[in-house]
């Protein structure tokens, strides 16, 4: 029994609870599984409700409820309230970390934080790991007003103030921790996603006939065909959405290929506006098609695509160059980046 | 090399002729010497003795001497050659040889003219074989004559050995002497020699040579003495203006080009008679016009045009134009001619114009070594304005303005008669060919391409294309233009045709068309429709060269384009052709393409100015204007309006 703390009732001993779990520890599962121990969690607490009679269905099925997306905001909306019911019942105060109102909008953000990632950015990585830290401080919240609640019902006998406290302190190294991860990821996303290129680098097709040579950071390598079929070379940029990638189209004529790219996204994207040139290469006598086509739309933001087609005697080669952003900052940039890239293109298959 | 068995032991063959011992007169001037009448042993076995040149050879030039021996009132050029003959080629393309001569002034004495066969035979020319003919080409008449041989008895291995003397009068001759000599041939010589000797000091010409290897001697016996072995053939090439290449031998009498002016004004003068009828055609052509530029040009155009193009030659008419009197009344007259009555009638209207030698085959001015008139074979009229603009007319060239200078004088080498005469090189125009496309194309609501056409042809190009049509009745005009059209663009319509400019030398030369092709798109569907520039095609296909020898002089080609294809009746645009920007060393293609409401306009440049290039850049020449032809296509594409 706690001393300081007479005044709860005697635990109801037919009801099974779980064993509370300290906050730090559920912290640490959920940093080392990398989130999916929230899915676990999330049933732990749903059968906990469920065995105190505050929520009825399939624990299996909450645990489930983060996969309707967005519409999750309601299950956890649901289960913050029933934990606020249970303190009610055992006539505690908790502190506002408790208020279910704050883990509904917080559960929002969460998946506002995924949406905008994913769907605007096309960036589903980042958005993970944003949500991933969001739901975090959900779980780390909830968990701690069911300990204290347990704590009532099965004499533990954590203070319900050092229990706030230690929330707090969670939620705080949580987000400091929160930060340099986010960048991490990032920074290893590029680095693991794809051999980063050192500029000065010329990146060879298999064959060698045909070559891009690097001038910026940020451009990784990845293996033909994995962005497109029957492509030379494939980089992935420095944003998930600007990536470039080379053809051999020897097979067809250097107009055709300018008109057949640009009719391929004309069709794809509303409204383009498409230019198309041709040169000499400077002191050579290479012929350079050149498309360039810009636009923006609702969903992707600003788009870009470089396309440079190089003729000489023997064959065609195509690199096609592309990158998207909402920001318009950004854009500045990324399409410096995009046209650099493509004016890079050697071709060796004199 | 095959050995040559020599005729010893009564093993001569007597041909059809029975020998005479003295020289027999074939006709005035053309004398068979007594020494033909039988051949020279000596001679025959010196020549056998000699090396042939090195290489496999269809044909030699075993031996070739010329000799000069000046006397005051004469000069006797001794020639001999000796051929050896070494595939059957050779005897198809040479068994004739021709020695020519000018009757007014020289005379030929034939002292050799035999072959040795490959059995070691000697077979002389029956003179009664020989052909003296003139060498008149069409409406040039004069006293040169050819002595044609045909050698008798040649086999593969024979030697054809040839000898004459062609004396010339001096005192008939009015052009200081002088001789060019070429040193190298189309065919390999063993030995070479040049010799000279002259009677007295003051005789002395001054000589140069130009080959390599040739060892000359000058002598304290007023003679000169040049030799070389083993002499190269002048490397075959397309475009080569050989006299500026080959190496030349020159003697002349002529200290400077100031005597050769000085000699050919008064020869000049002499023509202009300023007689009442050439004052009065003068002021007729004038009347009613202003400006030295209009004189000008009726001036030119009366001379170029209405004095048609007859060249008598004979004697001292060589050189000294006839009178500009006589010129008029009869209304023709050679380049000399034609150049003293422009002046004539130029001077009686107050513009002050010179005579200019001309070199139509040399573009070089350091490559004559010495004074000689002999280099030169046209003649123009060159001045300025008073506003200080430079003109030069060439009476000869009927189908060029009078800002037009004709294209074989462009670039070559002139000196104008004055006080102060040096070779120089004539004005050119930056480009030889000059053209002006203007294309209306329009794809209408049934799916049919109207065109309307027009090219103008500028310049140097508009007088080629003037000189094809000229003498063509309008049928003819149209057949000519209708396989032109059929050549370059499409066999699949027959055009109408329409000409301006073609008697007008002083307008652009253009041709129209309007046709109609069915059937080339389906209303309703999207569109795409492509097109070459075939007339671009057509004129940049005159440039480039197989050459692998000499410079390529590249001629010049401006084709400036504008085609404005309408397709809004049925099609909304969508898709235009690229901008171009090729730019070269050699030259560039430029387009600029802009949509208008129907359709859109494209603006083509194409500019390669004249240029000499050497071998080593002919291959980037030819990538150039193969990418010029491959990658000038345009093409539209469109999507159906709904109806």
């Amino acid at each position: 029994m706690n001393e300081l703390d007479g005044m709860h009732p005697e635990p109801d001993e037919s009801i099974h609870l779980a064993a509370p779990l300290a906050v730090w520890k559920l912290f640490l599962l959920l940093l080392l599984t990398l989130g999916t121990y929230y899915f676990v969690w999330l049933y732990r607490i749903s059968s906990d409700l469920k065995a105190k009679g505050l929520l009825t269905g399939d624990p299996r099925a909450w645990a489930l409820s983060p996969l309707l997306g967005p519409a999750m905001a309601l299950p956890a909306h649901r289960l913050a309230t029933r934990l606020e019911e249970w303190r009610a019942s055992e006539s505690r105060e908790f502190g506002h970390f408790s208020d279910p109102t704050f883990v509904t909008v917080l559960s929002i953000v969460a998946y506002l934080l995924l949406l905008i990632e994913f769907l605007a950015n096309g960036d589903l990585a980042s958005g993970l790991v944003l949500s991933f830290l969001a739901q975090t401080t959900i779980a780390l919240i909830l968990q701690g007003q069911l300990n204290i609640n347990k704590g009532r019902s099965y004499e533990f006998h954590t203070p319900a103030w050092r229990l706030e406290r230690f929330q707090l302190g969670m939620a705080g190294v949580g987000s400091l921790l929160a930060v340099p991860f986010y960048f991490f990821y990032l920074g290893s996303a590029v680095f693991f996603g794809g051999n980063s290129i050192s500029p000065g680098t010329v990146v060879f097709s298999d064959d060698e006939r045909v070559g891009i040579r690097i001038s910026d950071k940020g451009w990784s390598r990845v293996d033909a065909d994995d962005m497109q079929e029957f492509s030379e070379i494939e980089l992935a940029g420095p944003t998930s959405d600007t990536w470039a990638v080379v053809y051999d189209v020897s097979n067809s004529t250097l107009n055709d290929t300018l008109l057949n790219r640009q009719s391929m996204i004309e069709d794809d994207l509303q409204s383009p506006s498409c230019r198309q040139s041709k040169m000499l290469q400077e002191d050579g006598w290479l012929v350079i098609g050149q498309m360039t086509c810009e636009g923006r739309s609702p969903f992707t933001g600003n788009y870009l695509f470089e396309s440079r087609v190089v003729r000489d005697e023997n064959a065609i080669y195509e690199i096609v160059v592309h990158t998207q952003t909402t920001s318009k900052d950004e854009l500045a940039e990324l399409s410096r980046l995009v046209r650099t890239l493509a004016d890079s293109l050697e071709v060796y298959s004199l | 090399m095959k050995k040559l068995i020599l005729p010893f032991a009564g093993l001569i063959l007597v041909t059809s002729l029975a020998y005479s011992a003295e020289s027999i007169e074939l006709e005035k001037g053309v004398i068979w010497g007594a020494e033909a009448q039988q051949p020279d042993l000596d001679l025959i076995a010196r020549i056998a003795a000699m090396p042939p040149p090195a290489g496999d050879n269809q044909l030699d030039v075993i031996y070739r001497r010329v000799d000069y021996r000046i006397s005051k009132g004469s000069v006797e050029r001794t020639r001999l050659r000796a051929f050896r003959y070494n595939k059957e080629d050779a005897l198809q393309d040479y068994g004739t040889l021709n020695s020519s001569f000018d009757a007014s002034h020289q005379s030929i004495d034939i002292q050799t003219a035999l072959v040795v066969n490959s059995d070691g035979t000697p077979i002389l020319v029956d003179p009664k074989t020989v052909q003296v003919v003139s060498d008149n080409s069409f409406n040039v008449f004069s006293d040169r004559r050819i002595v044609a041989l045909p050698m008798a008895g040649l086999d593969v291995g024979s030697i054809a050995i040839v000898e004459e003397v062609i004396t010339t009068d001096r005192d008939k001759s009015i052009a200081p002497w002088s001789a060019i000599v070429f040193e190298q041939n189309s065919i390999p010589q063993g030995r070479f020699e040049i010799t000279m000797s002259w009677d007295s000091d003051d005789l002395k010409p001054n000589w140069r040579t130009e080959l390599e290897g040739m060892q000359c001697e000058e002598r304290s016996d007023r003679s000169l003495k040049c030799f070389a072995e083993n002499v190269e053939p002048y490397p075959l090439g397309e475009n080569a203006e050989l006299d500026d290449v080959i190496p030349q031998f020159v003697a002349s009498e002529s200290d400077t080009w100031q005597e050769i002016s000085d000699w050919y004004d008064t020869v000049f003068q002499t023509a202009l008679s300023g007689s009442p009828a050439v004052r009065e055609k003068a002021r007729s052509l004038a009347d009613g016009l202003e400006g030295e530029r209009a004189v000008l040009k009726a001036v030119h155009e009366f001379v170029t045009r209405d004095v048609r193009y007859v060249g008598l030659e004979h004697g001292v008419s060589a050189y000294r134009p006839h009178s500009t009197d006589l010129t008029l009344e009869r209304r023709y007259g050679d380049c000399k001619d034609k150049a003293a009555l422009m002046i004539d009638l130029l001077d009686e209207l107050g513009i002050e114009m010179s005579p200019v030698l001309v070199s139509t085959t040399r573009r070089n001015p350091q490559k004559p070594s010495l004074p000689s008139v002999k280099f030169f074979d046209h003649l123009i009229v060159c001045g300025h304005l008073s506003d200080g603009s430079y003109h030069c007319l060439d009476g000869t060239d009927p189908y060029s303005g009078v800002d037009q200078l004709a294209s074989y004088s462009q670039g070559r080498v002139a000196m104008t008669i004055a006080p102060t005469a040096s070779l120089e090189q004539l004005p050119e125009e930056r480009f030889t060919y000059r053209a002006v496309e203007r294309l209306y194309l329009t794809l209408n609501d049934e799916g049919e391409l109207v065109e309307v056409g027009q090219i103008d042809y500028l310049g140097a190009y508009g007088a080629i294309v003037r000189g094809i049509l000229t003498s063509m009745n309008q049928d003819e005009r149209n057949h000519w233009a209708l396989n032109d059209y059929h050549n370059t663009v499409s066999d699949q319509v027959v055009p109408d045709f329409k000409f301006k400019g073609i008697d007008t030398p002083n307008t652009d030369l253009s041709i129209g068309w309007e046709t109609t092709y069915d059937d080339m798109a389906n209303v309703g569907d999207s569109l795409y429709y492509h097109e070459d520039a075939a007339w671009l095609d057509q004129s940049v296909g005159y440039l480039g060269s197989e050459n692998e020898v000499y410079d390529y002089r590249l001629p010049g080609l401006r084709f400036e384009s504008m085609v404005t294809v309408s397709i809004g009746d049925a099609w909304r645009v969508k898709q235009l052709t690229p901008d171009i920007d090729f730019t070269s060393r050699f030259g560039k293609l430029t387009r600029v393409v802009r949509k208008d409401e129907n359709g859109m306009i494209i603006d083509t440049l194409f500019e390669a100015p004249k240029q000499v290039l050497s071998i080593e850049e002919l291959e980037e020449l030819s990538r150039f204007l193969e990418i010029v032809r491959s990658e000038n296509s345009w093409r539209i594409t469109g999507e159906p309006i709904e109806q």
